[in-house]
């Protein structure tokens, strides 16, 4: 055995006296801190039976083998809020989110925790960076950036991380004030660590001391100083996260060779495409429910079935799931559909070609509508596009979930998938209109009386990705 | 995680050579008797603590802390470069202005030069260090007529 050089061991053990040091010295400024609180905390805590309701597991890019989401954790989901309200902020809700993301540490109380970034760029946060969250004690957190938008980030956690979950923190303008959230819907990471959290209950004091700090610092950052920190804790007992599905080696290969892949049809405008043609012209269309009359409201059906058409949920994953880098922007995603049928799959490259998001006049009514559009790329089993689009009557406030479709059998070089496709291939193209259509409505329903509505949705649609040998960012 | 030593080591003598630079344009705006200088002092001292509160920023995020004790070493030189003389010893110098001036122009060209090496080497925020860039080259193109014009005031008696 070779000996290491003596000024190695020296190195090593002035390292590990200053982590002691520093883990002294921040958990003395903690506890001080702490019982020293001037701010007063609102606190709530509550047991809830069933699935927790509020938005949880969701996609995350990257490499998806050291993700640590909930189903990995240990003890019951939490589900954490913590809320500030600046009354004079001397700034918007996207510039303090921009002043954070350009570095979390402006807000972070230094004593318990510092963000120290391990992938991607210093001075901003994007879908796919990482960070390690170092905090008193020998456990630092590793988390990664699942979604940024210009008002929020959600952070989630990796293998390692004492909490098994996600982490989203953001900000809105409220009538001249300025609100700051963040919400966490996590278990713990392990047995060991459910102990120091559940029945030892100091990890889940110090967790709400690090985040009430972050929300005061946050609030002084805005420009006022807050006057009390809301937070309301929720415990689901019998939620134990959603099943996690892996993506095929294949899928994962594939992917990668969607981007170059062209559409596999000439490039004509769709809009009057009709039978005569040869094209099969479909229009699906479901009721979601009712919300007042006038422009979409916060948390209704509208807004509701709009994030499920834009993260694909509405697709039944026993019959199709869609692959792809959620930090690709939606326009021109390429995507990747993995169909099932009769225990085959097969992988169908698309892309997104259009986005709509506007108010048009419909029969002499104003409709509101989002949603989004992708063609078929070579290799596909038929040809066309698809239109997915969230609606609402402006004057009567009625919702619908519309799916426009138009395709027509693509040339498949396969006789066996050539004949299969022809005998069965319109039926079950039907059946994935009704079932979306369906599904929409069950979970709109699930998340309007607050449920997930997992019993329809056994299992995300989603499986985004970033190919493994994507080029990276230094 | 990347192996940060020699960014850390870089970040840490830029935000030194920043704060140096700041020290020194505050001691000149406190010397300085024209007006457009002092407006430009003032922005150079502005941008200067923009500059190293950026970089500082950056040694966070790489888990290092702000150069501290360095730091106040640095405003310590800084105040010993007072004692230089330049040929006067009752009054300030003329040489002084053009020094000082000669020292802010390396400082600005150093800390442009430190934002451009991150922009190339691609490690921050392409957004950031370009602001960064831009605001120190608009303030580098003022600050030089008024250096050319104090050399010409000074050095030109020797004509």
């Amino acid at each position: 055995m070779t000996r290491r050089p003596a000024a190695d061991e020296v190195l090593d053990t002035f390292v590990q006296i200053r982590s002691l040091a520093r883990w002294g010295g921040g958990l003395s400024i903690a506890a001080w801190r702490y019982v020293t609180r001037t701010v007063p905390i609102d606190r709530v805590e509550e047991t809830v039976a069933g699935d927790d309701p509020g938005p949880a597991d969701r996609p995350v890019p990257g490499d998806q083998a050291n993700l640590q989401p909930r189903s990995r954790g240990a003890g019951p989901a939490m589900r954490r809020h913590y809320r500030v309200s600046v009354e004079n902020p001397r700034m918007t809700a996207a510039d303090l989110m921009t002043s954070i993301c350009r570095d979390p540490n402006v807000a972070s109380p230094f004593e318990v925790a510092r963000f120290v970034k391990t992938s991607g760029r210093l001075g901003e946060m994007i879908a796919g960076d990482e960070y390690l969250v170092w905090m008193l004690g020998p456990w630092n957190g590793p988390v990664r950036v699942a979604e940024r938008t210009s008002t929020s980030f959600r952070l989630a956690t990796l293998t390692g991380h004492m909490e098994a979950g996600e982490i989203e923190f953001r900000a809105r303008d409220d009538a001249g004030r300025l609100v700051f959230e963040i919400e966490s819907a996590a278990r713990s990471g392990s047995p060991a660590f459910w102990l120091f959290y559940g029945p030892l209950w100091v990890a889940k004091e110090g967790q709400l001391h690090m985040w009430a700090s972050f929300c005061e610092r946050v609030a002084r950052l805005a420009g006022d100083p807050a006057t009390v920190i809301e937070v309301r804790t929720r415990r689901f007992p019998d939620d134990r996260g959603a099943p996690v599905n892996r993506i095929s080696r294949r899928a994962r290969r594939v992917l990668t060779t969607l981007k170059d892949r062209p559409i596999n049809f000439e490039d004509e405008s769709l809009e009057e495409a009709s039978p005569d043609d040869g094209w099969v012209v479909d229009d699906h269309c479901t009721s979601l429910g009712q919300e007042p009359v006038g422009p979409p409201s916060d948390g209704g059906p509208f807004a509701i079935a709009r994030g499920l058409v834009r993260d694909y949920e509405f697709a039944d994953p026993a019959l199709i799931r869609a692959i792809y880098d959620p930090s690709e922007p939606l326009a021109n995603r390429s995507m990747l559909l993995e169909g099932r049928f009769l225990g085959l799959r097969f992988l169908l490259g698309v892309r997104v070609v259009r986005i709509v998001d506007d108010v048009v006049e419909r029969n002499g009514c104003f409709v509101r509508r989002w949603g989004w559009s992708y063609r078929t790329l070579k290799g596909h089993l038929e040809t066309g596009q698809m239109d997915f689009e969230v609606v609402k009557w402006l004057d009567t406030g009625e919702v619908e979930f519309r799916i426009h479709a138009v395709s027509r059998p693509a040339r498949i070089p396969n006789p066996v998938v050539r004949a299969g496709f022809r005998l069965l291939g319109r039926r079950l193209q039907l059946r994935f209109a009704r079932v979306a259509g369906e599904r929409m409505r069950h979970l709109v329903e699930a998340r309007l009386a607050g449920t997930t509505g997992r019993h329809h949705a056994p299992a995300p649609a989603v499986h985004p990705v970033v190919p493994r040998d994507a080029p990276t960012r230094a | 995680m990347p192996d940060r030593r020699y960014l850390r080591i870089y970040l840490s003598e830029r935000v030194l050579l920043m704060r140096g630079g700041r020290d020194l344009a505050a001691r000149m705006r406190g010397a300085a008797t024209e007006g457009d200088l002092r407006v430009l002092l003032d922005e150079v001292i502005t941008e200067l603590e923009r500059g190293s509160s950026t970089l500082t920023s950056f040694l966070r995020q790489i888990g290092a802390g702000s150069p501290r004790v360095r730091t106040w070493f640095v405003g310590l030189a800084v105040r010993v470069g007072q004692l230089k003389l330049n040929g006067r010893v009752v009054e300030r110098s003329p040489l002084s202005d053009l020094e000082e001036l000669d020292a802010l122009g390396v400082v600005i060209f150093a800390a442009t030069a430190a934002f451009t090496a991150l922009e190339d080497a691609q490690v921050a925020s392409a957004e950031v260090v370009r602001e960064r860039i831009d605001s120190l080259a608009a303030i580098a193109t003022r600050l030089e007529p008024l250096r050319r014009a104090s050399a010409e005031h000074v050095l030109g008696q020797a004509r």
